[in-house]
This record gives C-alpha cells, structure tokens and sequence, in this order.
C-alpha cells in the first residue's frame, strides 16, 4: 500500500507563490481561502536580517483529528483514503442532511484541525481542504503545486516505498512535522525548516486564514514585521 | 564490501553501461513516481472531487505574463482555458511556471478586457468612447497617416512599445511607412547594463552557469522573484544551493527574497556596487589570484596595466562608500571585501557574477556594470563550467522582402548627445517633444504604459499625451484601459498573449532553443493580433502599391507570417519547420524531462550536457582561406570583417567585439570624454546629500510586472498594496510607527503613503515597489468594484452568469483587501546615464517624514516644471553638457576637440 506524502525541502524554496496560484487555477480555489499557501518571516536584527518562507499545507496526518470529530459529530465525511490523504465525501455530507447538520460536522472538523487547514468555500459554502490534487494522482500525476515548483522544493511520492526520493530526502536531512504532536507518519515533511517558526503558538502562521490578519499586518503573504523567536515557556502551547 | 543502495548506486553511476540492469531494479530515485504533469487530465468540480477527467486539447506556448518567455502548456475544455503549465520539453524551463504564468488565462479572462475597436467621443482623458468597427478604425487611422505622408516627414510617425515580443512586425510596419522614430522601453529598462557589456565583449547579457557554479556574487539583483530569467535561473540557483554547494552573496540595499535567501546579505548604499567590485578586483590582482593568462591572451589590456589602474581602489574606499555619506550601519567592511575576493577566486573558474538590474540604474550604471563584469573576466571564469557564460541565442527569420529603414534621422530615436546610448533614451522622449527637437503627428503605443512604468508618469508622460498640440493623435493597440491607453484617440484591442502567433528564443539556459506563441483560443470578442492590425493599415494606406509599401506585408494570415519567419532554419526544416513548433511549442527537444531530477536527460537517463568556450571555437580551414591576420592584435580579418583571433598559434572565432577580443579598454568611450577602464563614480546629489535625506529606491515583486498584473485576481491578493519599507531604527528616530502615514518628498513632489517598518533595509533607504496603486487600469487593481463592467468587455462567453456589480467572475465579490497601494514614480525625475542612457531610478533623494495634517493616503503631487529642471540638469552630464569634464578629471584626452554630436539613422 502506498502512503503519499510530501517533502517540503526548505532549501530550495524561493518563495514565489508559484505553486499557491498553480493550486487555486488547478482546484477553482476562491479568493480569501487557501488550500497551501506560502508565508514569509523575516528574522534578525539589521543588518543580521534573513527571510525564511514556510509553506502552509494540510498535513494529511495519520490520524486526522478531522475525521474523527466528523465521524464524532456527523456521518463522517471526512475520511482518509487507503494511500493517506484525507478528503471530504460532499455528497455523504450534504445528501438528505440539513444545513444545520453540515455546519456542525464541518464546524467540528475545523476546530479539530491543529493546522487550521480547512476552510469553508465562500462560493459553495462546502468545506475545502488539500487533497493531494487526488484527481491528479488518480490519473498518474503529481499535485499541482508540485508539478509547477520552480525551485523543486515540492518533492511529492510514497512513503512506503523506501528507495522513493521522498523516503531518501526524509530520511538523509532533517526533517520534521509541521506540529510537534505530529507522529513519523504524517503526510508532509519539512526539511531545514527554521524549528521556531513551525511551533505552535510561536508562529503566527500557524493559524489558517482570516484575511483580516493580512489587513493588520499579523499575518504576510509577503512580508511581515520582523519577527523575534518567542520566550521560552511559549512553545507547543498553541496559542 | 556490503552492497547498500547507496553504494550500489554510486557504482552504476560511474559504470554507466549497467544503468538498465539498475533501473529495472528499481534503485534509481523515483522522486515523482507519477509524472511531471502533461497529460491533460482535469478535475470537474461538478463531479466528484476525485475523479479524473481529459481535457478537449493540449497546446503549447510560450509565456509572455513577463518577458521570461516560459515554455507552456494550455488545457482547453470547452474552448476555455482551464489551466497553464509548464512545458516539460522546454530546455529551460522544464515543465515549470511561475505565479504570473500561471495566472495567465486571467489575462485572457479579465472581465474588463477591451473586446472591440474604440473611439473616444470626449475630451482626451473624460473616459467617453464609442465602439467602432475594425473598418471604420482602421480607415481613420490610415488617413492620418497617408496625411503625414503626404508632407514628405514620415518621422513624424512615432511609435513607442514596452513590450515588444511580436517578432519583428513593429519595426517592419514602421520602416514600411518610412519612419525611424521607433522608441522603445529599455532605457528604463535596463539599458545601461547593455552598455556596460556590449562594447567589452559583445552581446548584451550573460547566461551564468549557475547551477554548476560554486560561488555566486550578485551585485543587486533580485533574481529569485523577477530579472532575467527568474523562473530558469531560480531553477538553477536552487540546484546549486542543493546539490553543488553554491554558496551566494548578494549585495542590495533591500532585503529581497534573494538577498533573503543568500547565504551573506550585505546591505550598501545605493549604487556602490561598482567601487566594491573594483576593490574586490584589486584584491585578486594584488594577491596574484587574478588569471593572468586569460587576461595577457584575451583581454585588450595587460595584467600589469590592470594592476596599475586597480591600485587605486583600495577595500578602505569602498568600505566608507557602502556604508553612504554618513557611515551607517551596514554596507561592506574592508575585510569582507577581501575575504568574499578571495573566495571568489579561490574557486575559479566555478564562479560567477550576476547584476540584473540594480547596479546599472544608476547615472554612471555603465559604469558600474562594467566594475561587476570585470570580476569574472580577471579570474578567467569566462565562457566556463560553473562561470559567466554567454548568452546562447537562436534566430528566426524576417520574411523578404525587409523594408530598409527610412532616410531622415530621428533626434528620438537616436539623440545626438547620448552617442553612445545605443539602446535609445526613451524616457527623455517626452522633454525632447516639448522643447520641439522633433515633432510628432502621430503616436502608436504598444504594449507600453509610460504614463504610469516612466519616471514622472502623469506629470511628464500625462502631460505629453494629454497635450493634443504635441501629439495630434494617438492610437493604441492595447487590449486593456490604462493609465496611458485612457488618453487614446484610437484603440485597436490587440489579442493577449494566449491568443496570437508570435515567434520567440530566450538566452535563459546554455540550451539554445527556439519557440512561438499561438492561440491556444481564439481571440475574445472582436480583438485582433496586433501583425494583422498593421497589415490592414499598410493595405489600406496603400491599396493598389502605388506607395510601394504592399509588397513588405505579404502574408496570408497571421499563421502565414510566422510560417515564413520559421522556414528555412537548418535543423528545424527537417523535422517539419513551423508545424513542429506548432506541435511542440520549442525547437530543438534536447531530452526528457526526468520526472526523479526535475531535469532533462539524455536516453541514458543522465543530465544533458551544456557546451562551454564557444569563444574557443576554432576557425575550420575553409574559414581562415582568404583571411588576413592583424600581426599586433592577432585578429584575423575576412573580406574587411573580424572573424577570429588567433593566439599561441591558434586561430580562434573569439569575442563579438571588432578585435574578438574582450576590450577591457573601451576606446570608444574615451573618444566622449568617459573613462575607457572600469572606474566608478558616484551621482553628485548621492555624494552631496544632508543628513535628514534619504534614497527612494523601487523593486518589484515575485507575484507582479510593472504594469500588467494588478488585476489579475490571484496575484493581486498576494500582493495589493505596497507600503514604504524604512529602517526601524531608522523610523524610530523619526517618529514613525509602523503603519503610519507618511510623506515622502522628492525634489519634483510629494507622496502619502504607509510605512513598513524593517530590519531588512539600509538605514539610509526607503523602498516603493511600484506594483501597485493603479489609477486608471481594471476595476480590481482600483479597487472599484461596485462600479459596474465597462462597456467594452461585455459579450465575453464565460460559463458563470454575471452578477451585477462584479463583472462577470463571481469571486470577485470575494475580494478581501481594501488597499490598493500608492505608485512611487510621479515623485521620481527623469534622468538618463550619459553613457548608457538608462534612468537613474535607485538614486532619487527624498526627504521622509510623518504626514502633515490634512495629508490623505494615496495624495501624490508632482509639478512638471520640477520634472523639466530635473532633466535639464541631468542632461548636463551628458558629454556635451558642462558638467561632465568635471565629471572625469582623469581622462587626459583634448578636451577641446569631442566629436561634435550628430543626428544619425539608427540606433
């Protein structure tokens, strides 16, 4: 059995939205809701200044904190498919359900989501999350973010495989979840990602996607105020 | 020994001929199992999310959301675009967009698009059109011209582009008519940069060897998110980072994503690239790390006289001018300087420079470009592995019969007083119309919106096109409202790049290649490619020939002219000419793109080699027959033409410069009064600023153009506005907080605006993209939502119905910014490099300070008699100007006798 996943190699990254833009066209994605996103960080003091970038996706855990609220508070719409990636049956959750019905499974489902990674399309008014481009894999290809990364740092495969270039990357850098309560089976690895940024709480890109944080400046798709790794004692608490 | 995966990967690899038997044990890295893309399947939103679905067709382009010229794919359902990618055939790119190629189709899809011919019923500017047939458009504009004609001064026939990638026609339709005033963009471009190269050793830009190169000093470029060739180069400096090494230094005032991402960033003053890349180079002399072989055999100059001249640039100099006139924080200390020389070239030839586009927009650029280039020329890491390479072109053809150009002299197009500017000094063009240097009667704008990319917009372009004494009459082939294009007299909608034939080749890789554009739909509503456009002017200037105009525009159709354009070429004639680039979209094919590298291999599954030393090509024996060598230069002559250089016995093609050598000696420089060795001066007005100034500098983002994306809605969420990025010390001592309003000053206006507070810029720096704060192109970069869709684009089949208020995309109402930025370049005075041309865009003195009372967001002031004093003292440095002796105490030439300035066909 294959277990797809992805390596974020951090090296390479350039940080230039390509794959975020690829991902909306390819997915139909609205404004104002992501399914991956890229975030930036400046760190230091001048002239000691350096920009780090992190990609915002779902993790496609190994055991989605989504799927079980939405089993716990609905019919389980969201499930993870036998390769790994999670996705969300819309006509098991809208056939024969009232409105009220979808709002509490979807609405458990958010709030389950450590990453914050699903998000309500405000055209539909359906859940959305990453899917892997699963109709892309169905048909023999990469996701769409991958496909388009100019930098190559999108690095898409199986896990299960151990001669996969994913398998080697993980295995021959560090790499790490994007959430320390993450086990080794998650979905998404990150190699040489600056640690601080990624911790929760610590990192104000942590949390998905209110456009207003981008209005106030907490959080950037280009830029942010300079950032400044937090106290000790902050970190882990999700904040 | 034990055989892990890894050892036995390591023995296939140096064996090579086991390489089947290992593959088909499957050890070789299967990084994407599945494919890079190209296989045109889809998803149907209407069905379930996870089904796989083809679509109608797949066809190839070329990109052209910039002027990177991407390889691409289009996936058509339904006669719509559904979705760009890369081209996996395309050498440079290998199968990968960037976020402006691949939000391309919205250029196609903007709901406020101009679908029909235009003509405007109110005063220039009120907004008030009417549309018009292509006939009855066409007709007038071809009576204007024929009444131009008739007077016998078809320069007065002006014809100015931003972007011209149209291959040739623009060029050709003006010479048909007689005309030499054709004026392009690249002065505030990257002319300068041109300058600096072209006259050391031939073409205009290099192609470095990033990728294999182990040591990357970038003198202000912001390679990673715009520049020449972003998505290919980025590509490649990735690879170096991961796999070579690649260690990268990047000098810039900002902290761009570049410099972000380099492994040493140090932020110096504005234009003082070219005195640290000299103290840098006297280093390498100094110290005998310099290769000297390559510069005694193929330089103009010897090592000893470049020993002599770099003496005098010592790291001390350089490190007081990085830091600026106050000694700020930052910029280079001295033994940075000498330790980055060092290490530079301790790993030559695996090293490279590379400047695109900071160092050379200065007013002596030229200057600056030539300091940067002259690094890799010292340490030999020219035309090497891992080095500065040149560019590796490819041509396609003008179809005969070429009209030769015309037989008046344009003082636009070539003004006498910047001789040496050969890419042209458009941005002075505007001054030079008022002051009546030459007139014009007509005005055809392409692709260009000067109004708002130029120094001065409204206030110097503004006031020109809205002036209908100084230009009569005004048409342009834009196919969107802009700030310039509202000022129209006549709009002829063009098709946007996914809709029209157009022949391309890109120096982007060491692959040479050439591709084309071709619809990969057909042009919305009535617009029209802009080749056929012209020819139905030219027919209808010149029904019957008479004019002897017809015979220049001989084509069938817009696909008949690129045919010819593609015929004839060695090589891509026998695999099919055009309709194999019509199938593949790139010319030649040189592998596969390998799905485990994300680079294209060869049948055995390895990296395509590049080829290096083309200078070291050796001349065949049929070449040298007939051919006469120079006995002092070596250079040997063919028929009265340089073709070669012939050194140690060896007769080699050499450089294109007239002795094929490199000429770190330009004498034609020195003929003007300018310095023929690489030396550095820094502008007066930088030198001599008082202690509460700052530099205004402008950059741009990843997501954006200069003016073309701002309504392209996913890039415009990324970034939509663009706050004044200032030091926070800085801001500190001044008052300011982050966010708050501000008023920065130049010596031609004022602009409102927000400040950034950073740790990422020079104290001394206050940085304004001008991606943003349009005044006058689509509803979404205004933020004009509420106002209803413009006439013009109605009609356009979308499968959505229109909601009112929003145009016809629906998730425009999704739109979740309320800021749409505040554009710098009315407050930046318009000045040109005496030697290259280029404007001086990074070295703008500006005071900065809290905003007044009563001062609003987004209030920006210019005066245009500021603008023209501006320019009148900028012209002084020109070399016929009064400053420019003083400029250049150290060149011991006859002062008294300088060529005097000529008007001269061409440029």
């Amino acid at each position: 059995m294959a277990r797809y996943g992805m390596v974020m190699d951090m090296r390479r990254c350039i940080g230039c939205h390509a794959c975020e833009v690829a991902c909306k066209v390819e997915n139909k994605v609205p404004l104002g809701v992501w399914r991956t996103q890229v975030r930036y960080f400046e760190k230091g003091k001048y002239p000691n200044t350096r920009r780090y970038f992190f990609l915002h996706i779902c993790d496609q855990c190994s055991k989605p904190a989504c799927v079980e609220a939405s089993r716990n508070n609905g019919v389980g719409a969201f499930y993870q498919t036998e390769d790994g990636v999670v996705l969300i049956d819309l006509k098991k959750l809208t056939q024969g359900r009232t409105k009220k019905q979808i709002e509490t499974e979807v609405q458990a489902a958010i709030e389950a989501c450590h990453a914050e990674a699903i998000f309500v399309d405000p055209i539909t008014g359906l859940p959305g999350k990453c899917t892997f481009c699963y109709h892309r894999l169905q048909a023999g290809l990469v996701p769409a973010c991958v496909q388009t990364c100019v930098g190559r740092a999108r690095v898409f495969g199986d896990f299960d495989d151990p001669n996969s270039e994913v398998s080697r990357l993980a295995a021959q850098h560090p790499a790490r979840a994007m959430h320390p309560s993450e086990d080794a089976d998650v979905g998404v690895v990150y190699l040489y990602q600056e640690g601080n940024l990624m911790d929760g709480g610590a990192m104000p890109g942590f949390r998905q996607i209110d456009p207003q944080d981008f209005e106030t400046g907490k959080l950037s798709l280009n830029t942010s105020p300079s950032w400044r790794p937090p106290r000790p004692g902050r970190f882990g608490t999700g904040e | 020994m034990e055989l892990t995966r890894r050892n036995f990967v390591k023995l296939g690899l140096t064996a090579g001929t086991t390489l089947a038997v290992e593959d088909s044990l499957g050890l070789f890295a299967r990084a994407m199992e599945m494919k890079l893309g190209g296989d045109g399947r889809l998803v149907d939103p209407s069905e379930d999310l996870t089904k796989g679905r083809r679509y109608d067709k797949v066809v190839p382009y070329t990109c052209l959301a910039c002027n990177i010229e991407d390889g691409g794919l289009a996936y058509i359902k339904n006669g719509r675009i559904e979705k760009l990618e890369g081209n996996p055939k395309h050498p440079s790119t290998r199968g990968r967009l960037c976020p402006k190629g691949n939000a391309g189709l919205y250029h196609v899809y903007d709901p406020d698009r101009i679908l029909y011919p235009l003509r405007r019923t109110g005063p220039r500017g009120s907004g008030q059109w009417k549309r018009v047939s292509w006939d009855e458009a066409i007709s007038e504009v071809a009576e204007r011209i024929v009444e131009v004609l008739d007077k016998g001064h078809p320069n007065e026939i002006m014809l100015k582009w931003g972007r011209n990638r149209i291959g040739g026609a623009l060029v050709r339709f003006m010479h048909t008519l007689g005309s030499n005033t054709i004026i392009n963009h690249t002065s505030i471009c990257e002319s300068s940069k041109k300058i600096g190269m072209e006259p050391t050793w031939g073409p205009d830009i290099e192609t470095p060897d990033f990728a294999k190169s182990k040591y990357i000093i970038n003198f202000g470029s912001n390679i990673l998110e715009a520049a020449y060739f972003h998505n290919p180069y980025s590509q490649r400096i990735m690879e170096g980072f991961a796999e070579s090494g690649t260690k990268l230094v990047t000098f810039d005032v900002r902290l761009s994503n570049t410099a972000g991402r380099s492994h040493e960033w140090f932020p110096i003053f504005p234009g003082t690239d070219g005195i640290i890349a000299l103290a840098m180079g006297n280093v390498i002399l100094q110290e005998g790390l310099a290769d000297e072989e390559f510069i005694n055999d193929w330089t103009n100059v010897t090592v000893q006289e470049l020993k002599e001249h770099y003496r005098q640039f010592t790291p001390e100099d350089a490190e007081r001018a990085s830091k600026g006139p106050f000694g700020d924080k930052g910029g280079i200390s001295r033994h940075d300087i000498v330790r980055i020389a060092r290490e530079f070239a301790s790993v030559k030839p695996y090293c490279t420079t590379y400047s695109y586009r900071g160092p050379c927009k200065h007013a002596y650029g030229s200057y600056n470009e030539k300091c940067q280039m002259m690094l890799n020329i010292l340490v030999g890491s020219v035309e090497s592995k891992g080095g500065y390479c040149l560019p590796r072109g490819m041509g396609y053809k003008q179809p005969e019969p070429v009209p030769p150009p015309g037989h008046e002299p344009s003082y636009l197009s070539a003004p006498p007083h910047y001789p040496l500017a050969t890419h042209k000094v458009s941005h002075l063009v505007p001054f030079w119309i008022k002051e009546g240097r030459q007139k014009v009667k007509i005005y055809f704008t392409y692709c260009d919106n000067p109004v708002y990319t130029n120094p001065g917009a409204e206030a110097v372009w503004g006031e020109l096109v809205r002036d209908e004494s100084l230009i009569p009459f005004f048409v342009s082939f834009s196919p969107f409202m802009s700030e310039t294009t509202r000022y129209a007299d006549i709009i002829l909608p063009n098709a946007v790049y996914l809709e029209r034939y157009e022949p391309e080749s890109m120096p982007s890789s060491l692959w040479p290649w050439l591709g084309a554009r071709q619809p990969v739909v057909k042009p919305m509503g009535e617009a029209q490619e802009v080749r056929w456009t012209l020819k139905r002017i030219i027919d209808k200037v010149d029904p019957d020939g008479k004019r002897g105009m017809k015979k220049y525009w001989n084509f069938s159709s817009p696909e008949d002219y690129i045919r010819q354009q593609f015929e004839g070429i060695p090589g891509l004639k026998d695999v099919g000419g055009w309709e194999f680039i019509k199938k593949h979209g790139v010319w030649p094919i040189y592998g596969e793109l390998n799905p485990a590298t994300g680079k294209i291999s060869d049948a055995l599954g390895f990296e395509i080699k590049a080829e290096y030393g083309l200078h070291k090509k050796e001349l065949s024996r049929a070449d040298m027959r007939g051919a006469r060598v120079d006995r002092r230069t070596g250079t040997i002559y063919k028929k009265g033409k340089p073709i070669g250089v012939r050194i140690k016995g060896k007769n080699y093609v050499g450089f294109g410069t007239p002795t094929r050598k490199i000429h770190v000696k330009v004498e034609e420089w020195e003929k003007y009064g300018f310095n023929p060795l690489p030396v550095w001066k820094q502008e007066p007005w930088l030198a001599d600023m008082k202690p509460d100034e700052m530099v205004l500098t402008t950059f741009k983002w990843n997501v954006h153009t200069q003016s073309r994306t701002a309504s392209i809605k996913w890039l415009a969420e990324i970034v939509h506005s663009n706050p004044a990025w200032i030091n926070a010390d800085t801001a500190r001592k001044k008052g300011i907080k982050d966010g708050d309003l501000i008023r920065i000053t130049s010596g031609v206006g004022y602009m409102v605006t927000k400040a950034r507070l950073t740790e990422g810029i020079h104290p001394r720096v206050v940085a304004v993209s001008t991606a943003c704060g349009h005044w006058a192109y689509g509803r979404l970069a205004q933020l004009k939502l509420k106002e209803s869709q413009p006439f013009w684009s109605k009609g356009q089949r979308i499968p959505v119905p229109a909601k009112p208020g929003v145009g016809q995309d629906p998730d425009l109402k999704n739109v979740w910014w309320n800021d749409r930025g505040v554009h710098p370049n009315m407050i930046i005075p318009a000045i040109a490099d005496p030697i290259g041309g280029s404007q001086a865009w990074y070295s703008t003195v500006v005071k900065v300070e809290k905003a007044r009372p009563g001062d609003r967001y987004g209030d920006v002031k210019a005066d245009p008699d500021k603008h023209y004093e501006f320019f009148k003292m900028g012209e002084r440095y020109a070399y016929t100007g009064d400053l420019h002796r003083k400029m250049h105490p150290e060149v011991k030439i006859n002062w008294e006798k300088l060529p005097k300035p000529e008007l001269k066909i061409g440029h």
